[in-house]
């Protein structure tokens, strides 16, 4: 590979102003020298300038304590190539990432006043919301089968999926992402606040449902509705709220429903309207009031079933 | 506000040299005027731990900023370049958002893969020289003594691991390997076997 004469300079340059000891009025002197210094100087410094913004990303993905032993990720055709060090390159057979048989009985999981948090490998996690459940086979990719309420998805930034879920007929995907999945009634509730996620319904192609969206899909008549949401607000129920803005008033809904336990059935002449607010959980039984006082709804109540209809 | 204090009393002191470096580095009297008030405003405001060298320190956090202002511009040109395309895109079953918050995580994401590649295609020495001083911030020195080589040698290293960074993520990197008639891939490839 042979670099420019100037892109080499750059980078011995680059390499010197990382010490306590740079002699920055040399450097100062060679960048005025010639404008093409500079050009080259900026290439060199805006790639490097990446690992201070991807710094704390790249510090999980190698922790420190595998430097020494190097079984740092490494193409495979450098084990063919002479040790340069002895000892070295010989722990570098040992990073095989661990594979668990997808064929084992799956953990299940279930909520019921506070949410929960379950690790995986690589960084990955779920946090399952109140009153919900589901199913996990660990692997390389995570199965998992949502079977009631919501979770909160967090997969490590890479193109490789961590999740391959399951909501009833339906099958998601994650692209290095964070995303929360619900259901409630008949409704799939999908937000993104990271990444992106393929989601496939039952005999259909695949959509992909970006960070910033939250997709709403009846699993009864397969209408769905795409609507913007802030990346910061999903998933807020894990710190104790839900936060809106200019939400569908059906996905505020299904929130409610799980944080609260009931059954919450709304009006088809609201169903379309937006909110915007903050609704705090406490153990969950004034969920309802609080949305209904914020809203003006009228919510009748018949044992755990709350009908949500206009004043008049 | 002890250590802020002492560091902005030597960035009074060596103001004129830092200007000097921020027109060299962008060749733009006002920018750099405006990099340095930049900087200025940062010290007032910002948490700083004590530093070992604040000179040193001073003058990477102005050659941060200039950087950061030269990517900032590039993704902008390239970002107006594209205008046409930034709108919400349902076309095909797939929605996509053009709004530049989903742009940018979009561009964080293929750095982040980028340098991840760029680390793992570097030789184990210079992988390890390089985690140890940009991942874990030791010094050039202390991973001299640590390894039990010569500071030089880690320079060599270091020099090996940005080589292999600028490849990967330089932004000019392609336009200058278009014009050297150098085709990466190739030397991927070669570089292999």
């Amino acid at each position: 590979m042979k670099l420019s004469q100037h892109q080499k300079a750059a980078i011995q340059w680059h390499v010197q102003l990382m010490a306590d000891d740079a002699d920055w009025a040399a450097f100062t002197l060679w960048l005025e020298a010639d404008p093409a210094h500079q050009r080259a100087y900026d290439a060199v410094a805006a790639a490097d300038r990446v690992i201070d913004n991807q710094l704390a990303v790249l510090r999980a993905r190698l922790p420190a304590n595998d430097v020494d032993d190097q079984s740092a990720p490494a193409p495979k055709w450098r084990a063919a190539r002479p040790a340069l060090a002895a000892g070295l390159l010989a722990l570098l057979g040992v990073a095989v990432t661990l594979w668990r048989p997808d064929a084992q009985a799956p953990q299940s999981f279930a909520t019921r006043n506070a949410p929960r948090e379950i690790a995986l490998a690589d960084g990955a996690r779920i946090i399952l919301d109140r009153n919900s459940a589901l199913l996990l086979n660990r692997g390389k990719i995570n199965a998992v089968t949502l079977t009631k309420g919501a979770a909160f998805f967090i997969a490590p930034p890479d193109p490789a999926p961590s999740f391959d879920v399951r909501v009833g007929a339906y099958q998601l995907r994650d692209i290095g992402t964070q995303f929360t999945l619900g259901q409630a009634g008949d409704k799939i509730q999908l937000q993104v606040a990271d990444g992106a996620v393929r989601l496939t319904p039952p005999g259909s192609r695949a959509l992909q449902v970006q960070r910033g969206q939250g997709l709403e899909i009846s699993a009864r008549t397969a209408q769905s509705r795409l609507y913007k949401v802030r990346p910061s607000t999903i998933g807020r129920w894990r710190t104790g709220q839900l936060s809106y803005e200019e939400t569908p008033v059906t996905v505020v809904i299904s929130d409610i429903a799980r944080s609260s336990g009931l059954t919450v059935e709304v009006d088809p002449r609201i169903a379309d309207q937006r909110f915007t607010g903050v609704l705090t959980i406490g153990d969950g039984t004034r969920l309802v009031s609080d949305f209904s006082d914020l809203t003006g709804f009228v919510a009748d109540r018949q044992g755990q079933i709350v009908h949500l209809r206009p004043r008049n | 506000m002890g250590d802020d204090a002492g560091l902005s009393g030597i960035f009074n002191e060596i103001r004129p040299r830092l200007y000097r470096l921020l027109v060299a580095r962008t060749g733009d009297n006002h920018l750099a005027d405006d990099l340095l008030q930049d900087l200025w405003l940062r010290l007032q405001t910002a948490q700083v731990g004590p530093v070992a060298n604040p000179s040193a320190y001073l003058h990477r956090m102005a050659m941060n900023l200039a950087t950061d202002h030269i990517r900032s511009r590039a993704q902008r040109a390239v970002r107006e370049e594209n205008w046409s395309n930034a709108e919400t895109d349902i076309s095909d079953g797939i929605a996509r958002d053009g709004t530049p918050d989903a742009e940018r995580a979009l561009i964080a994401r293929d750095e982040l893969s980028r340098a991840l590649n760029a680390i793992a295609e570097m030789p184990p020495r210079a992988a390890q020289i390089f985690r140890l001083h940009r991942l874990e911030g030791e010094s050039h020195t202390a991973i001299a003594d640590r390894l039990g080589i010569s500071r030089s040698a880690v320079e060599k290293s270091m020099a090996v691991a940005v080589k292999h960074l600028f490849l990967r993520l330089g932004t000019e990197a392609d336009e200058d390997a278009h014009r050297l008639g150098i085709d990466r891939r190739k030397w991927r490839e070669g570089s292999q076997s």
